[in-house]
């Protein structure tokens, strides 16, 4: 499954968060590391999978644990509205 | 903390320019009562669609975030929406200050395209007083202006500066807001001129003027300010403002020259004039006349006032001072 970003975001890395302004809630999101990662992944169309596998090699850790992480993440991004499902 | 405070603090602390102020043109098709901008400075060189472009590739590279474009009236500039699109692909949340007098079906939709985040349109009175306020016949051009933003789903705020000539729009004001279904913003600080000239001032509300108004807004008042002996703000530390002859200030109206972007690279004059200018902005010792005032604890300081009024980014605006007196006749 691929997902996008919600067309309305503005971003920038400051120090070692990303934060995240939706323009159409007007909400500041704070992105660490890990979901820096999932984020930039997402912008260059990767499918779960391809996020997952992008951890593993990332941050050396078992796939399982990366999937967990990843699946988490995005249900996150997804209920705050920062990405969805792409068709 | 919330994201929002830790990310100005982040900002402010190590000083990233979060917030800028781009102003790509002085030109400008009205001729509103209180401007800052004085009416020669429309013929001055303004900045190249170009150097544009890369003073946002700079700020982006130095952690900006939030990119105002104002003016003079951008729309007046044809590559407006070129300049919007290319921050929104640098990822800045973007947006422009207009009269609004210049939108069409046919710029909204380019504005649609260009992904822009929000737009902020002035607005004085009805009919009678912002046509003469802005001194031409453009208030049913705004209002329909601000529909047609809202029906293209964009994001409109008006906004007001309060003076002794629209003080009785108030109430109108507030209703057509609610009416269209925007956001208000209010203000009745009115600036001196960029040239020094300070007959802007006699715009400047009465005080039983100001103490009705923030009576009406429920405006608690309290020794909210100052209570650090603080008399700085964010002006060069995170928030910086471009003219459109390229000079670098620390704010808008705050006239203390950084540099000029075709003389010196954007990070340069940031990292260098900038960080020299905060030091001396910063030396607390240097307020001496702040921290024997009797209302400092109601002085909401703006530095571009204090300089613009007294030329010492360590002086008094009468301006500030006035309005400092009512907060502290208030809580009384």
């Amino acid at each position: 499954m691929k997902y996008k970003l919600n067309p309305h975001l503005a971003y920038r890395k400051i120090g070692e968060f990303l934060y995240v302004v939706d323009s159409k809630t007007s909400m500041l999101h704070k992105f660490n590391e890990t979901a820096q990662l999932v984020f930039e992944c997402i912008k260059k169309c990767y499918d779960v999978e391809e996020i997952v596998k992008k951890i593993v090699e990332e941050y050396d850790v078992d796939e399982k644990i990366a999937k967990s992480d990843v699946e988490e993440i995005i249900k996150e991004m997804q209920e705050k509205k920062l990405i969805e499902i792409k068709k | 903390m919330n994201i929002s405070d830790e990310l100005f603090w982040l900002s402010y602390k190590n000083r990233v320019p979060l917030y800028t102020i781009v102003e790509v043109t002085y030109r400008c098709n009205l001729s509103c009562k209180h401007c800052y901008i004085p009416y020669s400075y429309r013929f001055k060189n303004e900045l190249s669609k170009e150097k544009i472009f890369q003073l946002i590739e700079e700020l982006s590279q130095l952690g900006g975030l939030y990119l105002t474009i104002s003016g003079g009236e951008p729309f007046l500039r044809k590559d407006i929406f070129e300049l919007i699109s290319f921050a929104k692909q640098k990822n800045f949340y973007v947006v422009v200050f207009t009269n609004g007098s210049l939108i069409n079906e046919d710029t909204v939709k380019k504005l649609v395209l260009s992904k822009v985040d929000r737009i902020e349109i002035s607005i004085y009175g009805d009919k009678d007083v912002h046509n003469k306020f802005v001194g031409s016949d453009v208030f049913d051009k705004v209002i329909s202006s601000i529909k047609l933003l809202k029906k293209h789903k964009i994001d409109v705020c008006l906004k007001t500066v309060l003076t002794k000539e629209n003080i009785n729009s108030y109430g109108f004001l507030k209703n057509l807001a609610r009416n269209l279904d925007v956001v208000l913003k209010t203000d009745f600080v009115v600036l001196v001129k960029l040239n020094y000239d300070d007959s802007t001032l006699n715009l400047l509300l009465q005080d039983k003027d100001i103490k009705s108004l923030l009576k009406k807004e429920r405006i608690v008042v309290k020794k909210m300010y100052n209570v650090g002996n603080n008399f700085f703000c964010s002006a060069g530390i995170n928030v910086v403002s471009v003219s459109p002859e390229g000079n670098v200030y620390p704010c808008v109206g705050f006239s203390y020259l950084l540099g000029n972007i075709y003389e010196e690279n954007f990070t340069t004059i940031w990292q260098k004039n900038a960080k020299l200018f905060v030091k001396k902005f910063l030396n607390f010792k240097k307020y001496k006349r702040c921290l024997s005032c009797s209302v400092k604890y109601y002085c909401r300081r703006c530095p571009a006032m204090c300089f613009i009024e007294t030329s010492d980014i360590y002086g008094c605006s009468n301006v500030v001072k006035k309005i400092a007196k009512i907060y502290q006749k208030l809580e009384r």
